[in-house]
C-alpha cells in the first residue's frame, strides 16, 4: 500500500458504510451503548452492521471472559428487541496473542469474509473498542485484508501522555505491537484526553431515558449498579461512555477533531519514527451533539 | 536534585572548566583529533584536564579498553606532556550493570574527582565514547551527580528515525540507567548535528601543513589516520566527519553552540516521550568553521 | 486537492522528471553550480530541463533578477550550451504585495508549462532563490497547484529559533502565500540539513582546478567570495546549498531522508525584520521535509558533471 493510498483510505467515512463491532461487551457498562447504538444507526439506514464480535478481556480465564462479553452482546440484542443480529454475532479468540499463536475463531472468519467481500464499494470499519486480539489475528491469517478495512481504535492516549498504558491498548501488547507495525489503516482515538471526556451522569441518563423502552431501561440499570459499586460518598460522579465514540465517528466524522500523524511506536511510551506510516488520531470529540443522537436513537421505539 | 538546581547546572559553562574525558580512540579517527585538541587546550590554561579514562570499543571489552588506553599514552607522547599519563585511567572490563557496577580506576577517579566539585563548579565529563564509567560512578556513588555535568556527544536528534548510534547504543543498559537517573546532561546527537562537522583531506592538509616543530609529530599522526583510505578521485574516499571535537568545545566556546532546555526523552531504539521526565540541554547546532579554527590553531601554534 | 492526491503527488519520483529552475543567480556563488549542474544532468538524460527562470533578490529586486537572467546566460555560455539559452526567462522585478501576483515571462512560462496535458506527471518547480515567482503564479493560476511539485530550498528545520533564512527573507509575503496555498511541497531547510554541502576551496581546487572553463570560473567565484566572507578566526567553508534541489531530482531515494508532515504556518517578524518563527497546525495539508542529505555521493555526482 503507498502512503498516498492509506491516506486515501483514512479520509472521514462518508455515506451509509459497513462496519463490524469488535466488543469487549461484558467489561464494563459502555459496550452496550455502542453495541445499542450501532444497531439502531443500522436499522435507521445510516450504516451496515456486518458483525458483532466478542472479544476476550483480560482475567485469569480468558475463555470465560470471552464467553461472557458474547453472552453480553446477545443480552443487549434481546433488550433491543433486533434478534436478527443475533446471526451476526461471534465469539472471538479465547486467547491472547502474547499467550498462544494466531488461531481462527468465528469472529476472525467472518472479518476476513466480510472484509474480503468484493461487492462492498470503499472499506469496510473495524470499529474495536476492546482488545486487538480478533483484528491482529485476522491480519496475520489474511494479510490481505489490511488493503480492505480501516480500523477505528479506542485505545492507548494522546501522544503527549505521560505513558500510553490503557486498558484496551495494553489488554494483548503482542496484538497492539503487531497493529502498530502492521501498516493497516487506524484512526485511534485515544482515552485520555480525548475519550475519557464522553462524559454523563446518573441524571443526564435518567433525564433522556427512563421510562422510554426496554433497552434504556437496561443501560440505565447497568449504570446505576456500576455506580452503585463505584461511587464515593461526597465525590461528585461521572461517567465515560466512551465506547460510542466508535461508532459515532462513522456516522458523524464532523463532530471529531482529527489528524494525521506518523504511527507511533508501541511500547510503555509512545516511540518516536518519523519514517513510519500515517495514520489518523483524535484530537477531541464534540460531545453533546454525540450523546443527543445516541438518545434520541435508543429511546425511539 | 530540584529542577531549579539542575537547570542551574545546566546553565551554560564559565571560564575555564574542570573536565574529564571518556574516550574511545582505537577504532576511530576523531578521538584523536579531540584528545589532541582537549590537552593543547588545557596547556593554555583554557580548561582543567582532571581524568583521562578509556571507554572500551569492539567487541572484547578488557581488550578494547586497554587499546584506547594505549591511544591516550600514545597521544600524550606525541604532544610530549608526560604529566598527563598520571590521570590517565583504564576504564571498564565488562559492561554495566546497575546492580553491581564495576569499580574501575576511572570510576574511582571520576568519584574523587566529582566529590571535589560542587554543583556551583561542576567538573564537566566530555563523553566522546560510551557511557559504562559514567553510568557505573553514578550508580555506585550517586551523590556526585550532584557534582557533575554530563556532556555527552551520541544518539541522534529527537525528530530522528531511531536513537541508533555508537555512543549510545555500545552500552544500552548504562545509557538508560544516564538517562533515567537525572544526572544534568547536555546531549550532543551525531545525526543531525555533529555530523556537520565535516572536513577534508584538502582542508586539513591546507592548515595543518604549516606548525611549529613541537607539533609535527602530533599533525603528522592526525592526517595520516584521517587519511587511510585516502583516493583523490573519491570525494567520500577525502571526507570526513571529525564528530568528537564538538564535545571539547563545549565547554571552551559554548557560544558557537545553539542549545535548548527539553524534557529528557525516554531512551530507546525509538525516542520515546514523557513530559513528566526532568529536563536536558540538547545541542542543535554548531559553529563548524570556528570550531575547527580554534582547532587548527591549538595544533598547529 | 485532497490530502490523498498531494501525497500521491510528494512520493519519491523514480526516472525522469520534467523540471523548471527558479534561481536568484547572481546572489553569491552557488546559484551558479545549480545551473550548470541542472545543464549537464539534463544532458545526461536524467532529466527535462525546460526552463531557466531568474527571480529577484537584494534591496533593489530588479536589479538583483536582472542580473540574474544574465548570470544564467553566462554559465550556459561557459558550458558552450546554446540549446537552453530559449528556457531562459525574466522573473519579477519587485517584491510581492499582499493579494496581488508580480507578472513576468517566467510567470507566464510556469503557468504555460504547468498546464502542458502532454507532460505525464507533475512539474518539478526546484526554486533555489526568493518565492516570488511561484507564489506569483500559484496566484495568477491556483489550478497548477495540482500540476506541480515545489522542491525549495528554504527555512530552517521545525525545531529551529527562527525562520530567518535568506530565500524566505527575500520575500515574506510570497513565502507566507506559498505555506498557505497546499501546493505539494518538499521543503530543503537550510540549517542542520542542506548545510552538509559544505566544501572548501582546497577540496574545490583538487576536484574542479584546470578542468574547463566552466569549473575555473565556478572555483574563481568561490575564491573571490571567501576574500570578502571569511573571518580570520574561522576555518572558512562554503556550503553550495543550491545543488541540493537538483540532486534531489536526480535521485531523491538514496541520497536524501525525508518525512511527510503538516505543512507548518509561517508567522509574520516578530522582533526584528527576518524573525518570522515555525507556528504549527497540525491539521495543515501535508508537506514532505528533507532531514538528511548525503553530502558524498551529491559532490561525486556534481564534480564528475562538471569536469566534463
Amino acid at each position: 500500500m503507498t502512503e498516498s493510498q492509506r491516506v486515501e483510505k483514512l479520509e472521514p467515512p462518508h455515506g451509509k458504510v459497513s462496519i463490524i463491532v469488535d466488543t469487549d461487551a461484558a467489561c464494563e457498562v459502555d459496550d452496550q451503548f455502542a453495541i445499542a447504538y450501532a444497531v439502531r444507526a443500522a436499522e435507521a439506514g445510516e450504516l451496515v452492521l456486518e458483525g458483532l464480535h466478542a472479544s476476550l478481556s483480560s482475567g485469569e480465564d480468558t475463555a470465560e471472559k470471552l464467553e461472557r462479553n458474547y453472552q453480553e452482546i446477545l443480552t443487549v440484542l434481546d433488550h433491543l428487541h433486533s434478534p436478527e443480529y443475533k446471526a451476526k454475532t461471534f465469539r472471538g479468540c479465547p486467547q491472547k496473542l502474547t499467550e498462544a499463536p494466531a488461531a481462527m475463531s468465528d469472529a476472525v472468519k467472518n472479518l476476513i469474509e466480510v472484509a474480503n467481500d468484493e461487492a462492498r464499494e470503499g472499506p469496510l470499519y473495524v470499529v474495536a473498542i476492546g482488545g486487538g486480539t480478533n483484528i491482529a489475528t485476522a491480519m496475520m491469517l489474511a494479510p490481505e485484508i489490511k488493503e480492505k478495512i480501516v480500523l477505528v481504535w479506542l485505545a492507548g492516549n494522546s501522544l503527549h501522555w505521560n505513558s500510553t498504558m490503557e486498558w484496551n491498548l495494553h489488554m494483548d501488547t503482542a496484538a497492539s505491537e503487531y497493529i502498530f507495525n502492521s501498516g493497516v489503516p487506524m484512526v485511534l482515538m485515544p482515552a485520555w484526553n480525548v475519550i475519557v471526556e464522553m462524559r454523563t451522569t446518573i441524571f443526564e441518563l435518567e433525564h433522556y431515558l427512563k421510562d422510554k423502552n426496554d433497552i434504556c431501561d437496561y443501560l440505565l440499570k447497568i449504570v446505576h449498579d456500576f455506580h452503585d459499586k463505584h461511587k464515593i460518598e461526597g465525590v461528585v460522579w461521572s461517567k465515560t461512555i466512551g465506547d460510542i465514540a466508535g461508532i459515532a465517528y462513522v456516522l458523524h466524522p464532523g463532530s471529531f477533531e482529527t489528524r494525521l500523524v506518523t504511527t507511533p511506536v508501541f511500547g510503555y511510551y509512545w516511540g518516536s519514527n518519523p519514517q513510519r506510516p500515517l495514520m489518523r488520531i483524535c484530537d477531541s470529540v464534540k460531545r453533546d451533539p454525540v450523546f443527543m443522537d445516541l438518545f434520541s436513537k435508543i429511546s425511539k421505539n | 536534585m530540584t529542577e531549579s538546581k539542575r537547570v542551574e547546572m545546566l546553565e551554560l559553562p564559565r571560564g575555564p572548566v574542570s573536565v574529564i574525558i571518556d574516550t574511545d580512540p582505537h577504532l576511530e579517527t576523531d578521538d584523536h583529533y579531540a584528545l589532541a585538541y582537549a590537552i593543547c587546550a588545557a596547556e593554555l590554561g583554557e580548561m582543567k584536564i582532571e581524568g583521562l579514562h578509556a571507554d572500551f570499543s569492539g567487541k572484547e571489552v578488557e581488550e578494547g579498553m586497554l587499546k584506547n588506553y594505549d591511544c591516550v599514552i600514545n597521544i600524550i607522547d606525541l604532544l610530549n606532556v608526560p604529566k598527563y599519563k598520571e590521570i590517565t585511567f583504564h576504564g571498564p572490563t565488562r559492561k554495566f550493570d546497575k546492580e553491581n557496577p564495576e569499580v574501575t580506576d576511572a570510576v574511582k577517579n571520576m568519584i574523587r574527582v566529582a566529590n571535589n566539585h560542587t554543583s556551583e563548579d561542576p567538573v564537566y565529563v566530555l563523553g566522546i565514547g560510551g557511557g559504562t564509567t559514567i553510568a557505573s560512578a553514578l550508580a555506585a556513588a550517586p551523590e556526585i551527580a550532584e557534582k557533575m555535568v554530563i556532556v555527552w556527544l551520541g544518539g541522534n536528534s529527537m525528530h530522528w528515525h531511531s536513537s541508533m548510534e555508537c555512543n549510545f547504543w555500545r552500552d544500552s543498559s548504562a545509557t538508560e540507567f544516564i538517562f533515567d537517573c537525572g544526572v544534568p546532561l547536555v546531549m550532543i546527537p551525531a545525526w543531525n548535528v555533529t555530523i556537520q562537522l565535516k572536513t577534508s583531506s584538502y582542508e586539513l592538509d591546507h592548515y595543518m601543513k604549516n606548525r611549529v616543530p613541537e607539533k609535527d609529530a602530533i599533525c603528522e599522526f592526525l592526517l595520516n589516520r584521517f587519511n587511510r583510505g585516502f583516493d583523490p578521485t573519491k570525494v567520500a574516499k577525502g571526507s570526513g566527519t571529525i564528530y568528537d571535537i564538538g564535545g571539547i568545545g563545549y565547554v571552551l566556546h559554548p557560544e558557537w553552540y545553539v542549545t535548548r532546555l527539553m524534557v529528557t526523552p525516554v531512551f530507546q531504539y525509538h525516542w520515546a516521550s514523557n513530559p513528566q521526565r526532568h529536563m536536558m540541554r540538547i545541542c542543535d547546532h554548531i559553529n563548524r568553521d570556528a570550531l575547527y579554527m580554534d582547532v587548527f590553531n591549538k595544533l598547529t601554534k | 486537492m485532497k490530502e490523498s492526491k498531494r501525497i500521491e503527488m510528494l512520493e519519491l519520483h523514480q526516472g525522469k522528471v520534467s523540471v523548471v529552475l527558479d534561481t536568484d543567480t547572481a546572489c553569491e556563488v552557488d546559484d551558479q553550480f545549480a545551473v550548470a549542474y541542472a545543464v549537464r544532468s539534463a544532458e545526461a538524460g536524467e532529466l527535462v530541463l525546460e526552463g531557466l527562470h531568474a527571480t529577484q533578490f537584494s534591496d533593489d529586486p530588479a536589479d538583483g533578477m536582472e542580473r540574474s537572467y544574465q548570470e544564467i546566460h553566462k554559465v550556459l555560455d561557459l558550458m558552450g550550451n546554446t540549446e537552453y539559452k530559449n528556457i531562459v526567462y525574466r522573473g519579477a522585478d519587485r517584491k510581492m504585495t499582499k493579494g496581488e501576483p508580480v507578472m513576468s515571462d517566467a510567470v507566464n512560462h510556469l503557468i504555460e508549462l504547468a498546464k502542458d496535458e502532454s507532460r505525464e506527471g507533475p512539474l518539478y518547480v526546484v526554486a533555489i532563490g526568493s518565492g516570488t515567482n511561484i507564489a506569483s503564479a500559484l496566484m495568477a493560476a491556483p489550478e497548477i497547484k495540482e500540476k506541480i511539485v515545489l522542491v525549495w530550498l528554504a527555512g530552517n528545520v521545525m525545531h529551529w529559533s527562527n525562520v530567518a533564512e535568506y530565500n524566505i527573507g527575500q520575500d515574506i509575503t510570497a513565502a507566507q502565500y506559498i505555506f498557505d496555498s497546499g501546493v505539494p511541497l518538499v521543503l530543503l531547510p537550510a540549517y542542520n540539513v542542506v548545510e552538509a554541502l559544505s566544501t572548501t576551496i582546497y577540496e574545490l581546487e583538487h576536484f574542479l582546478g584546470g578542468k574547463n572553463d566552466l569549473c575555473d570560473f565556478l572555483v574563481e567565484n568561490v575564491r573571490k567570495y571567501s576574500e570578502k566572507d571569511a573571518k580570520p578566526n574561522e576555518a572558512w567553508t562554503k556550503v553550495i546549498w543550491d545543488i541540493a534541489g537538483i540532486a534531489y531530482i536526480v535521485n531523491p531515494k538514496e541520497w536524501f531522508i525525508s518525512r511527510l508532515i503538516p505543512t507548518p504556518i509561517l508567522s509574520d517578524p516578530k522582533d526584528w525584520e527576518w524573525d518570522m518563527k515555525w507556528a504549527s497546525d497540525p491539521t495543515r495539508p501535508t508537506m514532505r521535509i528533507v532531514d538528511y542529505v548525503e553530502r558524498s555521493p551529491i559532490f561525486q555526482d556534481v564534480f564528475d558533471k562538471l569536469v566534463k
